[in-house]
């Protein structure tokens, strides 16, 4: 049996511990403590790590992380993005500088983006219409990437999926003619 | 009746859409002779009147009649439509342009029994197969990408990697006619870079057959295969 890993990465309250629920077999494990970050209104938040995972036929696992939200936390995101499969930034379009938000998981994985396949969940778009997801990729533009930019609820399983689907069709693309 | 093709240069991608979904709407009176197609030949073509490729006299060579879009307020001249585009402004471009264009007897007007209607003119028109490869320099606009999981797994390849209609498909598992469909509505606006692929040899040519042809998909790590396969079947994909 093989274990694989996908990483759920973004700012608090983004939603990847409900991202990871909606696709785990198992509840996802939890290590929410009571949010003391008074920029933020989150009663818990994530200060280790989020877990959850599925079986394939094979017996394979996907094991699946939620890093911590924080960026003071980001040693631990170098950790968990080894060699991982993929990497899923979630923002929240609430917040009050998303593309600000999306900057720090840039350039804080930056080495990692570099190979590893990646996409991009923007939540709450429909009540906070900005920035829109035209700016969304022009800020991946200014950092010369073009990555999967998708509106998402991850609430519902099938956004989750399709983020993970993206995930994997960059890694066949990469394996295409090898 | 006769059909005249409209085509778009360079304009983003959101404002195809938005061309293309107003034709569907337009084409439902009896009257609408116009089809949006993604190829030459042009009886009349819509660019970006705020670019300097789009002021380039070379554009007005592409078709008979030029619609620039021009910037919000910035007032209505001849041939030139303000942003954002209005449905019924459009409609009456088309309409004189028509008119105009049916008077100097136009050169590209085909039998409307050899075309179809202009809300199945896009897939139903014949779709030639480019050998180029592209890559994508940008990722598309919601609007094109209207959340089509085929269409996001088709952008998703072409981040990744330059590929052409052909090895688009084998990858993507989508008709070879959608992957080319979707590749010249990339490229018409804008969101792609071209990557030139061997010439293609002459036909018998084994040797050069080989050189030219796309690389095909060769059996990768078995494990990796069969590891995203897995993922997918367990994920319902």
């Amino acid at each position: 049996m093989n274990e694989y890993k996908i990483l759920f990465t973004g700012t608090m309250g983004a939603g990847k511990t409900t991202a990871i629920g909606a696709v785990s077999e198992t509840p996802p494990i939890v290590t929410d403590v009571v949010n003391n970050d008074q920029s933020h209104t989150k009663e818990r938040t994530t200060v280790g790590l989020d877990f959850g995972q599925f079986t394939l036929d094979s017996g394979d696992r996907i094991r699946m992380f939620g890093t911590p939200g924080q960026s003071r936390f980001d040693f631990l995101w170098k950790i968990l993005s080894k060699n991982a499969l993929g990497m899923i930034i979630l923002t929240d379009n609430s917040r009050p500088d998303p593309l600000g938000d999306l900057r720090v998981y840039l350039e804080g994985f930056a080495d990692d983006l570099d190979i590893m396949p990646c996409a991009i969940g923007i939540g709450r778009l429909d009540d906070h219409p900005s920035p829109s997801m035209d700016d969304y990729i022009e800020e991946l533009a200014r950092h010369n990437r073009v990555l999967p930019v998708l509106q998402v609820d991850v609430r519902k399983k099938d956004d989750v999926i399709l983020l993970i689907d993206t995930l994997l069709a960059q890694l066949e693309a990469g394996m295409f003619g090898e | 009746m006769s059909t005249l093709r409209l085509g778009a240069y360079k304009l983003p991608a959101a404002e195809v859409v938005l061309v293309q979904t107003l034709f569907r709407l337009y084409s439902h009176g009896d009257t609408f002779r116009w089809t949006f197609v993604t190829a030459p030949p042009y009886d009349a073509l819509l660019v970006d009147g705020t670019t300097d490729e789009g002021m380039n006299p070379d554009v007005d060579r592409m078709a008979k009649a030029v619609l620039r879009l021009t910037r919000m307020n910035s007032g209505r001249a001849p041939n030139t439509l303000e942003r954002p585009i209005r449905a019924d402004r459009l409609q009456d471009w088309l309409k004189n342009t028509e008119h105009d264009l049916i008077q100097t007897r136009p050169a590209t007007l085909l039998d409307e029994a050899s075309l179809p209607t202009a809300a199945e003119a896009p897939a139903a028109a014949p779709v030639q197969i480019n050998p180029l490869r592209f890559k994508l320099r940008r990722w598309p606009p919601a609007a094109l990408l209207r959340s089509d999981p085929n269409l996001i797994r088709m952008a998703t390849l072409l981040s990744r990697r330059a590929l052409n209609a052909a090895e688009l498909a084998t990858i993507s598992q989508q008709p070879v006619q959608e992957c080319q469909a979707f590749l010249t509505t990339l490229q018409t606006t804008g969101l792609v870079d071209v990557q030139k692929a061997p010439v293609a040899p002459p036909a018998g040519s084994a040797p050069a057959q080989a050189a030219a042809a796309p690389k095909p998909a060769a059996p990768a790590p078995a494990f990796a295969r069969g590891l995203i396969s897995g993922i997918r079947r367990r994920l319902g994909l």
